[in-house]
């Protein structure tokens, strides 16, 4: 097939390209799924606070 | 080469990356910043870093070249790498170590593991071995790209390594991760269009893909007479199934690399820069695709080159690839290049090659600058003190050991090339049975004990190490301390043992250790697993 041998190497070619394939299907269909919460962004800045409270002591 | 032609090229890629850095360091205020990019990055930024920091010159010139040995059968790396590296990473991996990451205010990969695990001496101990098996690393990628830099200027190659480690210094040091990063991205896209060039410009070379498969298929029996007793098939068939080489192709470079992607802390900890688990989902888009050109793209030049300087090249008629750069590997791929295609192209082809080099190099002294300072000195050791200067410093360190073990290597290993392909698989096996492990059982298994972690660590650790020193003919053999010891190369001499790769027996006896001694150890505190795995699904 596309003048290889055999099926390890054809296999590898294929595999290649479905894995790709995987890879766009999933970015698509979550392309907005996960969107920062609140609580996440509440989190974030109460260690960047933190963090300058830190070095404020310091 | 046309000269001004190079210079020029090579002047408006350096104005970019300054600017770059001069972006990211105004941009730099506080650790947070420093190592983990502000965790504002975006998706396409963090997709290319990614790949750009997994894909080296090691992948391009190095692999490449193996690849020109043993034949499209590598391609089963890029499978992995596409499949494991990127879907199985952002998805299974990516998600969970972003959240735990938060919830934890954990800066680096040790440090993740160290509050999960609410243990200093893990994240100091994964932190030392980060900082003594990455120098290797970081110095073999050194070595390409100074090696290619000195082949395409016709340069000495210690004068193209001193100013390949400065200009990555400078950058690194001044803007941390944010300019590692934004560079990455820049330098990314130039390996992906430099590397989708070469695809094309080789199959139209050869007469389309599938004339040059077949042209390639029809070499086989030369392929068969020069590396048949090493069960070599051809460079379109699979090595013959427990030969030699079928040990190295299956055992070291997919495996080795192919499974130890999921364990490299310079890729880790780019799950935490990015704001939320969106970015991560649409990193895995642009990642897939990158990947494809950047690890699938080398493994098919590579075994073509034979096609080239077997009947297309006349000044190399009637040698294959290995032949004609007079059995070194790490030539096959710049003389091809700058054999096979026009002037223009080995302009792009350099700085695509500069590129591989300083993405991966800026990531690796950025991790092991991070892991000297932050997680040794500054936690391990508890050590108080500026944070940023800290770890400025410690890259600064880490840098200049990493230049030395790449001035001296050359001397080392049989013409240095070898080494460059094989420290990369080295340090990927370390990796994964070091890290695998623990970092799964930590984002997967909220009943895993501090004492198992300790466990799965120093096992993978010491496994490695002592097949590598003692067992793994391809590095016993130069370091020597079998011989002084036991007066032989590998104390399986002679045996198929002495070319199963360490990761082959190191990740399952990290595994056992890890599962073992779970059931002997006392379990963290409730309070402390639901914080860690506050919202993390």
């Amino acid at each position: 097939m596309f003048g290889l041998e055999g099926l390890g190497v054809p296999a590898a070619f294929a595999l290649t390209l479905l894995g790709t394939a995987l890879c766009i299907w999933y970015g698509l269909k979550n392309w907005n799924a996960g969107h920062l919460t609140d609580e996440e962004d509440r989190q974030k800045q109460a260690w960047i606070d933190e963090e300058h409270r830190v070095e404020d002591s310091l | 080469m046309s000269i001004p032609l190079l210079t020029s090229v090579v002047l408006v890629y350096l104005t970019i990356v300054a600017f770059l850095t001069v972006k990211a360091y105004r941009g730099t205020h506080s650790a947070a910043d420093y190592m983990l990019a502000g965790r504002e990055i975006h998706p396409f930024v963090m997709a290319m870093s990614y790949g750009a920091t997994f894909v080296s010159t090691s992948a391009i010139i190095g692999f490449g070249g193996a690849a020109a040995v043993f034949g499209m059968s590598v391609l089963w790396l890029t499978v992995l790498a596409i499949i494991v590296g990127i879907f199985i990473a952002f998805v299974f991996f990516g998600r969970r170590t972003r959240m735990m990451g938060l919830n934890l205010n954990a800066h680096t990969f040790p440090e993740f593991l160290g509050r999960r695990f609410d243990s200093r001496g893990i994240q100091g101990l994964t932190a030392l071995l980060i900082f003594t098996a990455m120098p290797l690393y970081a110095s073999v990628v050194l070595m390409g790209g100074g090696k290619f830099i000195s082949e395409v200027l016709a340069i000495d190659y210690n004068v193209a390594l001193f100013f390949l480690t400065l200009i990555v210094a400078l950058y690194v040091i001044m803007g941390g991760l944010k300019a590692v990063m934004y560079t990455d991205a820049f330098q990314g896209t130039i390996m992906f269009s430099g590397l989708m060039v070469l695809l094309v410009a080789t199959y139209y070379k050869l007469g389309g893909i599938t004339v040059a498969h077949q042209r390639l298929t029809d070499m086989r029996e030369i392929a068969v007479k020069i590396f048949g007793a090493k069960g070599h098939t051809g460079w379109t068939g699979f090595p013959e199934f427990g030969s030699e080489y079928w040990l190295v192709v299956v055992t070291t470079i997919i495996l080795g690399v192919g499974i130890g992607v999921l364990a490299q802390p310079q890729l880790i900890v780019r799950f935490m820069t990015v704001k939320s688990n969106r970015e991560l989902n649409r990193a895995v888009l642009i990642g897939g695709i990158f990947i494809l050109a950047a690890v699938g793209v080398p493994f098919i030049v590579g075994p073509l080159s034979n096609v080239y300087f077997y009947s297309e090249n006349p000044e190399t008629a009637g040698k294959i690839a290995l032949l004609a750069a007079d059995k070194n590997v790490g030539r096959i791929i710049p003389m091809y290049i700058s054999a096979a295609m026009p002037q223009w192209f080995t302009a792009l082809f350099m700085i695509t090659m500069l590129s591989a080099a300083m993405s991966t190099l800026s990531s690796q002294f950025h991790a092991m600058g991070t892991s000297l300072g932050r997680d040794i000195y500054e936690k391990a050791l508890g050590c108080n003190g500026n944070t940023v200067l800290l770890t400025r410093i410690a890259i600064l360190f880490a840098i200049t050991l990493s230049y030395f073990l790449a001035w001296g290597l050359p001397h080392f290993f049989e013409g240095g090339t070898a080494i460059i392909a094989r420290g990369t698989a080295i340090f990927f096996g370390i990796c994964a049975a070091a890290f695998l492990p623990i970092y799964f059982g930590a984002i997967y298994f909220k009943g895993m004990t501090k004492l198992s972690a300790y466990a799965g660590f120093i096992t993978g650790t010491l496994v490695s190490f002592f097949w590598l020193f003692f067992i793994h003919l391809k590095e016993s053999k130069p370091l020597l301390l079998c011989k002084t010891l036991f007066g032989v190369d590998s104390l399986a001499m002679g045996t198929k043992w002495a070319l199963v790769d360490p990761l082959v027996i190191a990740l399952p006896a990290a595994i056992v250790a890890t599962l073992l001694f779970n059931v002997f150890g006392k379990k963290m505190p409730q309070q402390h697993v639901e914080h860690c795995f506050h919202q993390v699904k």
